[in-house]
């Protein structure tokens, strides 16, 4: 099953591969990604498509906000959902 | 700050590197002992900590660096320190980091790196030990700016102690430590960052509340995270009001006194019968800072069938992730006990301690210490009935003598019983000792250990000799690896292979240290030899006890199989 997740988070060294590591444990690959960072800022919006029942989809969630990096994190069934940024980029981070 | 810290940081700054305001760091940050291990990249910063008032212990390996900040840790509550250079020296510290992950141990490892040039382009002693511990740690860095070296080590430590506590680690390029900085501090506090709900909601709380009030089997299942939250006095008045028993996890020993008549000590695979009997027939489980690790749970879908579930944690992955909480609570232990109690009443337990009562009677922890040969239950509950007055602490290494230990080793209060759970790490014990009794200098502080894991890390040895640590190492030697032995035995129909040790004599080896050494080889010199020890005040004393190799630990159910499959005692076998 397919699930989307939208991952707000600060834009450091290292994060991609932390996101990652998360999914890899999870065994929930990890079928499509987006990444869009700001500008000299220091917001990184992430969109990733994987596969992940209910269970291990609401886990994944919650442990890539145990991650410092991770601000919030949405995910919807619905890839569409997430065309457009959820949040704006001059939000401060956490 | 003590007066020596504060006439460290009154000297005249000679050279404001960055590994210079590093080490004013570390003592503003209250940081009292560094265990580690120099190498060439780390220098600038052990150049910089040189007449600093932080105690440098040297140990003799990194591992045993990482298990000593443990230790630290666990027995003070305050984040462990290690550091090492580059390299081979930051790479043995991952089994320690990945050990304080498991066991939410905060320790903070400060590791050197090759001067940025040399980066990424395979310089001697050149690691990626930011990319290889970003998986065992809560949060690490690599630091590249010489002006946000310090700044970075404070955020590290309230990161390592926040939440649900954890190692992280802080990587300095050589030249980095050597670079100027253009300010020396104070740095931003960090405690604003957030932290994570510490009360409940009030709406979960009330659900609980009326859940634990009316349950008519109901069990506390501790871990240990009651004792990182410093909520074991709450426990203990949640279980005094509603007469709730009390199971501990490994993590969780001390938690709640285990001579307390509502103790069921330690439940899982090796716990008591009567702790996992009471936990297969209860009707609520109230888990307090535990996570339902398969040395718990065994099979999960037989495990507990007719409870619901209470499960309070500050890690709402750890909510939910193993077996489905009916009363989720989010938040700090100790915040949120001191919520819920004034909401509970006592439930009717009556025909519930009744029932215990008879499992306690029928299947108590036993052993029967006849003839010559040294049982290694006889020689730990030994120990302790003739230091339980002193309020040791004790840290054991991995293995049969661990089980035994957390069988016959009675722990009444929290941070008295650090050892190696998550992870089971051979090796954690002896520097573990070290760590503890550096935090706590007047505690009684015993390491039991065992002949396979002693020798992981018995260099340490050396360490507690140079320190004069008073620790007591008992190594109890069944020329085996006791635990690998048992599973071939029960398992792999008595074929024994690659479990026979032929060992050192530990006691020469330890006087070859400079340690105080004792040899036990019947049951009639053991209480002597632990009086001779127990008498050693000026370096470790290390008792050497021949322990029967045949004995198997039980209770004990097979990996991944239910509490029916659960072995409660078993006539000896006699090795083939």
């Amino acid at each position: 099953m397919k699930e989307t997740y939208e991952i707000k988070a600060k834009d450091a060294p290292g994060l991609l591969a932390r996101v990652e590591s998360i999914f890899r444990r999870q065994r929930a690959p990890i079928r499509s990604f987006f990444f869009e960072g700001c500008e000299g800022g220091p917001v990184a919006r992430l969109v990733l498509v994987a596969e992940a029942d209910e269970d291990r989809s609401n886990l994944l969630q919650k442990q890539l906000l145990r991650l410092e990096d991770v601000i919030e994190v949405v995910r919807s069934r619905d890839a569409a959902a997430f065309a457009q940024p959820s949040f704006t980029f001059e939000e401060k981070t956490a | 700050m003590t007066a020596q810290a504060r006439a460290h940081q009154a000297q005249p700054k000679a050279r404001a590197t960055a590994a210079r305001a590093l080490a004013d760091e570390l003592v503003a940050l209250g940081v009292t002992h560094i265990f580690g291990h120099p190498g060439g990249a780390a220098l600038p910063l052990y150049d910089a900590l040189h007449g600093s008032p932080i105690r440098h212990l040297l140990m003799r390996h990194e591992q045993g660096a990482a298990h000593a900040a443990q230790g630290f840790a666990r027995a003070t509550g305050r984040p462990g320190v290690c550091l090492a250079t580059s390299g081979p020296g930051a790479t043995n510290l991952v089994t320690g980091l990945t050990d304080a992950m498991l066991d939410s141990t905060p320790v903070v490892a400060l590791t050197a790196q090759v001067a940025t040039s040399l980066l990424g382009r395979d310089g001697f002693q050149e690691a990626d030990i930011v990319g290889m511990t970003q998986g065992i740690t809560k949060h690490n860095w690599l630091v590249l700016e010489p002006d946000d070296v310090a700044a970075t080590v404070r955020y590290a430590f309230r990161i390592a102690a926040m939440g649900r506590p954890g190692p992280v680690l802080v990587d300095v390029p050589r030249d980095v430590l050597q670079g100027q900085v253009a300010s020396e501090g104070p740095y931003d506090d960090p405690a604003n960052i957030a932290d994570g709900p510490r009360r409940a909601d009030a709406v979960s709380l009330r659900r609980a509340a009326f859940a634990i009030s009316n349950a008519r089997r109901p069990v506390l299942y501790v871990g240990g995270g009651v004792i990182s939250s410093g909520a074991s006095a709450e426990v203990r008045r949640l279980a005094h009001k509603t007469r709730i028993p009390v199971t501990t996890t490994l993590m969780g020993k001390g938690a709640f006194p285990e001579t307390d008549p509502l103790s069921l000590g330690m439940l899982g695979m090796h716990g008591t019968a009567y702790a996992n009997w009471a936990m297969h027939e209860s009707d609520l489980i109230i888990a307090l800072g535990a996570r339902f690790d398969d040395r718990i749970t065994g099979k999960l879908a037989t495990f507990a069938p007719h409870a619901k579930i209470v499960h309070l944690d500050i890690d709402p992955v750890e909510i939910g992730k193993i077996r489905r909480a009916d009363y989720p609570l989010h938040g700090d232990a100790k915040t949120v006990l001191k919520q819920l109690l004034p909401l509970v009443g006592a439930p009717h337990t009556n025909g519930w301690h009744d029932r215990i009562a008879e499992w306690k009677q029928k299947a108590p922890l036993a052993y029967e210490q006849t003839g010559d040969v040294i049982l290694p239950q006889f020689a730990i509950e030994t120990l302790w009935k003739m230091t339980r007055g002193r309020r040791p602490i004790v840290t054991t290494d991995v293995g049969q003598h661990q089980m035994w230990a957390a069988q016959f080793w009675k722990c009444d209060e929290p941070n008295a019983f650090i050892t190696s759970g998550g992870l089971g790490t051979m090796g954690f014990g002896l520097p573990a000792a070290i760590g503890a009794q550096c935090g706590m200098p007047d505690r009684l502080v015993i390491n039991l250990n065992g002949d396979g894991s002693f020798q992981q890390t018995m260099q340490a040895m050396a360490t507690a000799v140079e320190e004069n640590l008073p620790i007591k190492v008992i190594v109890l030697d069944n020329q085996n690896l006791g635990m690998v032995r048992q599973w071939q035995d029960l398992f792999y129909e008595r074929r024994f292979f690659a479990v026979e040790l032929k060992n050192p004599d530990f006691a020469k080896l330890a006087e070859a240290f400079g340690a105080a050494a004792f040899r036990v080889n019947r049951p009639e010199e053991l209480v002597p030899a632990y009086e001779a020890a127990l008498a050693v005040n000026d370096r470790p004393a290390l008792v050497h006890v021949r322990t029967d190799g045949d004995e198997n630990c039980y209770p004990m159910w097979p990996a991944g199989q239910s509490i029916d499959s659960m072995v409660v005692s078993c006539p000896r076998k006699k090795k083939s």
